[in-house]
């Protein structure tokens, strides 16, 4: 084969390669979801991922820990109540490019009222390789349910937790508080008579590489 | 799926086999000539251009078709960060170096094994600047650091097209840079072939 004959059949191979790639396109998040999905439902399934509100009050207090709260309910619920430097996220902005630049050791524990959302952004940040994400187990209610004695320390009646959300909201959340409600970072001492399992283990990333051909 | 982590042992051989064969195959292009190097820039031999292009759209076809066939996880592989102001001053700096010197950090590596002079003169030079700039850094860190920082950018990020979009106009854009650079070879090059630099 003349050198002419060579460079015009691996130019045309490389085309080819390039126009199949158009065609045939790139897996989606989705598709990343489908191919995990057996790793992912076992950790939820075993509980592997669910941390106690101890554990999360825990990180909170930890400065060392990088930490991210995202909040996946709705505005309203937000407003009324949330943890302190909580993020409230859409399914848009999880699935999207929400957390480009954070940290590679950054923990984001999900929060939501019940767990469903919880789990379906479990599966989706997983998919976009987050290493450290975990589910505050039972969501914001069983937060409230675990820290109320801060409520009875002087601030508003006993709660029923059975009774949560709406008429815990209405009881617990009189106006729109946001993260200025004492219930949004208790104080560490809140821990002292709490015990759980601690899961959260923080992947570190292998060594990155860098640089090009020189 | 990959990429594969490898440990010990095979990541020590692994990485020597490809070093082996990175250093082997730019000797063999005729990359441990600084002349052969510096006459790109004169538009006179352009195989810098043709080989590293034809590496880059090698390399881009072959990872992102085994992304699509869900060998490879592309999130997993690791991107350098884009800083924008800083890359564009090192590459100036790098421009000025590869003209002036005849090399570039990689290819003085290829020359050196060949015990060009130049070549060892070239790395030491090398050396001394990466030395000044690890004493230097701290004083302009937030500027390096943080100017233009774009974190992972891709083209496809770039432009908002689907990567399969973008690697085919980066083929067509490479097939004519390859055209082109045939056209201007035998434009600028001297009938006597004097850019040639010893390599048959």
């Amino acid at each position: 084969m003349s050198p002419r004959s060579i460079k015009l059949t691996l130019a045309l191979l490389l085309a080819t390669g390039a126009i199949g790639l158009a065609l045939h396109g790139q897996p989606t998040l989705e598709d990343r979801v489908r191919q995990m999905e057996a790793e992912l439902e076992d950790d939820l399934r075993e509980g592997r991922v669910q941390i106690d509100p101890g554990e999360l009050l825990a990180l909170m207090h930890d400065d060392r820990m990088r930490l991210r709260v995202v909040d996946l309910r709705d505005e309203a619920g937000f407003n009324l109540f949330h943890l302190l430097d909580s993020h409230r996220l859409t399914r848009e902005q999880i699935a999207g490019s929400w957390g480009e630049g954070l940290h590679p050791e950054t923990v984001i524990v999900l929060v939501d009222r019940d767990g469903r959302r919880a789990e379906w952004a479990y599966q989706r940040l997983r998919a976009r390789r987050f290493a450290n994400v975990y589910l505050l187990d039972g969501g914001i209610g069983h937060w409230v349910e675990a820290f109320d004695q801060c409520l009875r320390d002087g601030h508003v009646e006993e709660i029923r937790p059975a009774a949560y959300p709406r008429e815990m909201e209405r009881v617990l959340f009189p106006a729109a508080l946001g993260a200025k409600h004492p219930l949004s970072r208790p104080a560490r001492a809140a821990l002292e008579h709490r015990s759980y399992e601690a899961k959260v283990k923080v992947d570190r990333p292998a060594a990155t590489l860098s640089g090009g051909c020189g | 799926m990959g990429p594969i982590d490898l440990q010990g042992t095979t990541f020590v051989l692994v990485h020597l086999l490809l070093g082996f064969g990175f250093g082997f195959t730019l000797e063999r292009a005729g990359f441990g000539d600084s002349r052969r190097l510096a006459a790109q820039f004169y538009l006179r031999d352009m195989t810098v251009l043709k080989v590293m292009f034809s590496a880059i759209l090698t390399a881009m076809v072959l990872v992102h078709w085994a992304s699509a066939l869900g060998w490879v996880d592309l999130e997993l592989v690791w991107i350098n960060p884009t800083y924008l102001w800083s890359g564009i001053a090192g590459g100036v700096i790098l421009g000025l170096g590869f003209i002036i010197g005849g090399y570039c950090p990689g290819t003085s590596l290829v020359a050196a094994a060949t015990l060009k002079l130049d070549a060892i003169v070239f790395l030491a030079g090398v050396m001394f600047g990466i030395f000044v700039f690890g004493e230097t850094v701290p004083r302009y860190w937030s500027w390096f650091q943080e100017s233009g920082a774009l974190g992972r950018y891709t083209l496809a990020d770039w432009t908002g097209l689907p990567t399969g979009v973008v690697a085919v106009l980066v083929a067509a854009m490479a097939l004519f840079m390859f055209w082109g650079a045939e056209r201007l070879e035998a434009l600028f090059r001297p009938s006597a072939d004097a850019s040639k630099g010893g390599r048959p």
